[in-house]
């Protein structure tokens, strides 16, 4: 028998909407599959988060988070409770990410991906733009700058500065020395700094 | 005041992305805001840095997919479910050997003996004795409840036919309901079915409705700037007729 998304899962989330992680990891294990779900909704936007910067593409961060879910869940017994359940699911999503961009067949890339890689120009000042359409122009020239720089930076990037992880939490999640984690941190930052060099001058 | 002129000179690099992101111990900021008023490149990359974390930050997000994990019913099953589970998959060859089997176990328990001979078949139910048990063993000459029947080849017919009629209705029943488990299991998949796919249409409606407001936008946006480009042409022209009116009764 299978739990939908139902009556059942509301009702056990407003009873223990207060659990830790781990605690809901227990009880799922321990027969209340239904409580997974409370882990789903309380990491899904971070998770959604990570593999959007990660990928670039709407729809491919939006399977790329559902993978991340089922998979945890289908892991859930090899979840060791020495680590927090945090780095263990954003490792699972950086794996699916990475496992999805070396997918990518390099000889397709979008127009998108096409103008990022040759330059792109920002719509000059004096042009009559809503704020809105203003917008969206800035985000869009910061995620062509993030996509421009290669994963292994990005993901530390995206990590610390949209997610809030300490160095050593992104240390452990990596599994890679602390100092590597800053330097690359460094050389991203670097990078970005004359990406977005021409945004700051338009903006 | 001497400064620097290069940060890869400095070596400093680790420790200005901690500063950046305040996880410097607090000596450790105070060696770094030291070396900061030394070294004007790390002034000038720290501030730099500060200014692309304000960019990254422009780019967030609302909405959030409906992430949707059917998990299954990970309750443990009891004993009871267990057998019931076992012999649903069992084949009907070992149901029929499992049957004979729990025969033979409860003859044996009612301490039965059975013969069959030149005097046809014979057997002992020793379960009703009420006597020394060692005295069962001698027979019915002993006179105790020991039971001894004599059957003729007839009625053996008669019992081996009437036991594989049951036989055969016991592996009836139970293929009865091993098709009415599968066929149950068979919905309960094509309800699962349903709903996945629902959560599905429901996904993919909002995505259409999120491109939509995109179009709408660009549209407006379209619409904006051509009806600008419009009012132009028109007070334009406005202003030329009204000039050559001018210009015509001049003349």
């Amino acid at each position: 028998m299978l739990y939908g998304w139902g009556s059942n899962f509301s009702r056990w989330r407003e009873r223990n909407l207060d659990l830790s992680d781990t605690q809901i990891i227990e009880r799922t294990l321990g027969g209340e599959p239904e409580a997974f779900n409370v882990l789903v909704r309380r990491w899904e936007r971070h998770i959604y988060g990570l593999t959007l910067r990660m990928l670039g593409r709407d729809e491919e961060a939006q399977d790329a988070t559902q993978e991340t879910f089922i998979a945890a869940y289908r892991n859930l017994s090899k979840f060791r409770g020495d680590a927090k359940f945090s780095s263990w699911i954003y490792r699972i999503a950086l794996n699916i990410c990475n496992t999805k961009l070396r997918g990518r067949n390099k000889f397709m890339l979008s127009i998108e991906e096409e103008r990022e890689t040759h330059g792109f120009e920002l719509a000059a000042d004096d042009y009559d733009l809503s704020s809105n359409i203003q917008q969206e122009q800035i985000t869009l020239h910061v995620r062509r700058a993030l996509q421009g720089l290669p994963a292994e930076m990005r993901q530390i990037i995206i990590m610390k500065e949209y997610e809030g992880l300490k160095f050593n939490e992104i240390a452990e999640i990596l599994g890679i020395p602390l100092s590597t984690v800053k330097t690359r941190m460094y050389t991203g930052l670097t990078e970005l700094k004359k990406r977005l060099a021409h945004l700051r001058e338009a903006v | 005041m001497t400064q620097k002129i290069n940060t890869p000179n400095c070596q400093m690099h680790e420790l200005l992305v901690t500063y950046l992101y305040g996880e410097t111990a607090p000596e450790e900021s105070l060696r770094f805001e030291k070396h900061l008023l030394d070294c004007l490149s790390c002034r000038q990359e720290l501030s730099a840095f500060e200014g692309v974390r304000e960019s990254l930050q422009q780019w967030q997000f609302d909405e959030v997919p409906n992430v949707r994990v059917v998990t299954a019913n990970a309750e443990r099953k009891s004993a009871l479910g267990l057998l019931k589970e076992l012999f649903m998959i069992m084949p009907l060859w070992a149901k029929g050997l499992g049957a004979v089997a729990l025969a033979m176990l409860v003859l044996a328990v009612l301490g039965t003996e059975v013969k069959i001979g030149k005097d046809g078949f014979s057997y002992r139910a020793d379960v009703f004795r009420k006597g020394d048990p060692s005295t069962a063993q001698t027979g019915g000459a002993t006179g105790t409840d020991t039971v001894a029947v004599k059957l003729s080849k007839e009625q053996l017919e008669q019992i081996r036919a009437g036991l594989m009629q049951e036989v055969t209705t016991l592996i009836a029943q139970s293929e009865q309901a091993q098709k009415e488990e599968v066929k149950t299991q068979l919905v309960n998949f094509q309800t699962q079915l349903k709903d996945m796919r629902s959560a599905e249409l429901v996904k993919i409606a909002a995505q259409v409705q999120q491109h939509n407001l995109k179009i709408q936008t660009i549209e407006h946006d379209i619409d904006r700037r051509e009806g600008l480009g419009l009012t132009d042409i028109l007070l334009g022209e406005s202003n030329t007729s009204n000039e050559r009116g001018k210009t015509g009764s001049d003349d």
